[in-house]
């Protein structure tokens, strides 16, 4: 299994670059937020952990266009493997590419244009990296519905947002929870509950979704 | 599928070219049964009735026009494509379709590993290599012409071992020496027991064949 997900993320990254082209959408948006937004302090710890949130989301949502498009789906249903395992490992890498690098580094970026004392550390780290899960696994989701219709990427979009509505409330809540001293416990368990339930419940309907679909096409 | 033997066989295997007689062999069963089979592409049917037998070390030919079916047959055995009729397949397959490979960054060992793992067969290991792909192995798919990729799209049936063959116009874009190297792959193959269905507008290359010529619906 560990090829098959080396080979899915040598096609996100490599082929596609959709590590460097998620990080530049993720550090570019914020860079010019700041422009606009002008550079108070007050100001920016006030909006901006927010909108690191909303662009955790759009910029998980880079990549999907393609995600399960392609040659290989043949292959994926014949394997000597099970379909669900193999969607997993797609949304593995699909996180690997987009999510997790944006986990790391976007909080990274929040601390050196914010000051250090105004961040909740964990909080955020922890929240950014349940919510980039599933939002990855939400997506493989939303790529599995519309395969093979044309101009997918924005029919994908609408799909896929309001389904990233709850994880978006949620982890944006307990950062503004812990931001303000309080306590944000709950949240962040609601956000690790629906990370978990997306992560086991989407390659299961993705795969039965991608079966269907290209067998009766 | 056991009642062959033959679902256990294509688990972790060394390249197969050069082992003894499988287990194949021993069974001379017929391979696939189609008995009535209809495919239907919107509301026209594309492949109507069609029944036909594939015994052991059978080769069947699917020719005729563009448009004609013969991928949607081929799909449909394969299990990839919902048929009326009944398809009886006691063998497990290969399926290699007409698309040639998409020219990534992956070097072609990276994708016949990547192959393999998905066919169950574990670690990427040759003891031929009928289409002298060896001194590609490290260039990347997007530096390599359409020929070469061919040969690295039909060096996937050194992967793992399945008996039963479906190959989708194999011989487009390869040169002569390749085309032979696919005969004779196909042929020592065949000698093992093993089948093959291949669609293809040159049924000249193919000897000792059957072949279904399939119409394009009215």
């Amino acid at each position: 299994m560990m090829a098959v997900y080396r080979h899915f993320l040598r096609r996100m990254s490599r082929d596609r670059g959709l590590a460097a082209q998620g990080f530049a959408f993720f550090a570019l948006s914020m860079m010019v937020c700041v422009f606009t937004i002008g550079s108070e302090d007050v100001l920016l710890t006030a909006i901006l952990p927010g909108l690191a949130w909303a662009l955790l989301l759009l910029s998980s949502l880079l990549g999907l266009g393609d995600l399960l498009e392609g040659e290989d789906l043949d292959d994926l249903i014949l394997a000597h493997k099970s379909l669900p395992g193999l969607m997993a490992a797609k949304m593995a890498a699909h996180f690997t590419a987009t999510g997790f690098v944006l986990a790391l580094a976007g909080p990274l970026i929040l601390f050196v244009i914010l000051p250090a004392a105004s961040l909740p550390v964990l909080c955020l780290w922890l929240g950014f990296m349940l919510g980039a899960l599933s939002f990855s696994a939400l997506g493989l989701l939303g790529a599995a519905l519309t395969l093979g219709s044309r101009r997918n990427a924005a029919l994908q979009a609408l799909i896929v947002m309001p389904l990233c509505v709850p994880p978006l409330i949620f982890g944006a809540g307990a950062l503004a929870a812990a931001q303000l001293d309080m306590g944000w416990h709950a949240p962040m368990a609601f956000l690790g509950a629906f990370a978990c339930a997306s992560l086991v419940l989407c390659p299961f309907a993705a795969a039965w979704i991608v079966r269907m679909k290209v067998t009766s096409s | 599928m056991n009642f062959y033997g033959f679902s256990h066989l294509p688990k972790a295997r060394k390249g197969f070219l050069n082992r003894t007689l499988s287990p194949i062999t021993l069974f001379m069963a017929d391979l696939l049964t189609l008995t009535g089979v209809t495919i239907t592409r919107g509301r026209k049917p594309l492949a109507s009735d069609i029944t036909c037998t594939l015994p052991a070390a059978g080769l069947l030919l699917l020719t005729g026009p563009n448009g004609s079916g013969k991928t949607s047959l081929l799909r449909a055995v394969a299990g990839l494509l919902d048929a009326q009729g009944s398809i009886t397949r006691h063998a497990n397959i290969h399926w290699l379709a007409a698309q040639p490979l998409s020219p990534s960054l992956e070097t072609p060992r990276q994708y016949l590993t990547y192959q393999a793992a998905l066919m169950g067969a574990g670690k990427l290991s040759w003891s031929a290599d009928p289409f002298a792909i060896a001194r590609v192995l490290d260039t990347p798919l997007n530096k390599l012409s359409t020929g070469w990729r061919q040969r690295v799209k039909l060096s996937r049936l050194l992967c793992a071992e399945r008996t039963l063959w479906l190959l989708d116009e194999p011989t487009d874009g390869l040169d002569a020496g390749a085309v032979q190297a696919l005969q004779a792959l196909v042929k020592t193959h065949r000698d093992r027991g093993g089948g093959a269905i291949i669609a293809t507008h040159d049924p000249q290359f193919w000897t000792d064949a059957q072949t279904l010529e399939m119409v394009v619906p009215a």
